[in-house]
C-alpha cells in the first residue's frame, strides 16, 4: 500500500508533517499495528492534500 | 385475575462429577447465596432487572480465563474490584488504547520558521470515531548558532478547524509540554489542526506533537 493510501484510509498511528515550502509537505506515517512506515510528498492548500508529488510504499 | 404463587425456599445440594443446572427464575424478589466448589466452573449470568442491589463475586482460583463484565445502567453506585493474582494487567484507558493499537500522534516540523510565521499539521477524525487528545508538546531552537543564547519563544495550539474553536494552548521558551487530566475530545469528521508559531525574533526550528487515541 502506498503511503498516500494509508493516509486516506487512516491506517497509521503517527503522522508527521514536515513543511519543505509554504505549500509542500512531506507526510511521514508510522503504522504500529503492521510495523510499517512510509512517506509521501504532497501539495497542501488550506490543510487539504490537493496533489501527490511523491509516494512511497509502506514497508 | 392475578395469579399469586406461594413463596418457595429450598436448599439445593448437588454432589456429582458432572452437573449441569440451568436455572430460570422469575420473581419479584430473589436471594440466591451460592457456594460453588468445583474443579472446573463455567458460569454465565444474565440479569435483567429494574434494580440490582448488590452483586458480590469472590473468586479464588489458580487460574482465571476471562472475566467479561458489561454493565448498562442509568446509575452505578460503586464498582469495587479487588484483585489478588500472580499476573494481572489493569490499564488506564489511554494505555489500553495504545496497547490495542488505537494511539494517534500528530506532529508538525518546520526546520526554518521565520519570526512570526507558523506551520501546522492537520487531521480529520474518521466517521464513527472520536479523537481523544491526551498530550501536547513543542520545542523551539534557533537555526543560527548566533541566536541560540537568546529567548526561543514559541507558541503551539490545537484548533478545531471545522467548528473554528480553540481546544488548547501552550507557550514557552525553548519548549513545553502538558498532559491533559481530561482528554481533549474531537468528534467524528472534525478537522483538528496542530499549529506552531515562532515568536522569537529570529528563524527557528520548531516541532510540536499532540498524542492521544482514536476509538
Amino acid at each position: 500500500m502506498k503511503a498516500s493510501q494509508a493516509y486516506k484510509k487512516d491506517e497509521f498511528n503517527s503522522m508527521n508533517w514536515k513543511w519543505v515550502t509554504s505549500s509542500e509537505v512531506v507526510i511521514t506515517l508510522l503504522d504500529n499495528k503492521q510495523g510499517k512506515s512510509g512517506k509521501f510528498k504532497a501539495r497542501v492548500v488550506d490543510g487539504k492534500v490537493t496533489k501527490i508529488l511523491e509516494d512511497e510504499v509502506m514497508k | 385475575m392475578t395469579v399469586d404463587y406461594p413463596d418457595w425456599t429450598r436448599l439445593i445440594q448437588l454432589i456429582g462429577s458432572n452437573i449441569m443446572l440451568p436455572i430460570d427464575i422469575q420473581a419479584s424478589y430473589v436471594m440466591i447465596p451460592v457456594d460453588i466448589q468445583a474443579q472446573y466452573v463455567t458460569l454465565d449470568i444474565d440479569i435483567v432487572a429494574q434494580t440490582v442491589g448488590n452483586i458480590g463475586i469472590d473468586i479464588k482460583a489458580a487460574s482465571v480465563g476471562n472475566i467479561g463484565i458489561d454493565i448498562k445502567a442509568n446509575t452505578l453506585g460503586n464498582l469495587t474490584i479487588d484483585i489478588e493474582a500472580q499476573s494481572v494487567g489493569v490499564y488506564y484507558g489511554a494505555e489500553w488504547e495504545t496497547k490495542e493499537g488505537n494511539d494517534k500522534f500528530l506532529s508538525v516540523v518546520s526546520e526554518t520558521l521565520e519570526s512570526g510565521d507558523s506551520a501546522y499539521a492537520t487531521y480529520t477524525v474518521p466517521a464513527g470515531k472520536t479523537y481523544y487528545i491526551t498530550s501536547l508538546s513543542f520545542m523551539s531552537l534557533a537555526v543560527s548558532s548566533e541566536d541560540r543564547d537568546l529567548h526561543q519563544t514559541g507558541y503551539v495550539y490545537l484548533w478545531n478547524q471545522t467548528d473554528s474553536t480553540f481546544l488548547a494552548h501552550l507557550g514557552g521558551d525553548g519548549g513545553n509540554g502538558i498532559s491533559f487530566p481530561s482528554p481533549v475530545k474531537v468528534a467524528a469528521e472534525k478537522e483538528v489542526r496542530l499549529t506552531v508559531l515562532n515568536y522569537s525574533a529570529h528563524d527557528s526550528l520548531m516541532r510540536a506533537t499532540c498524542g492521544g487515541f482514536v476509538i
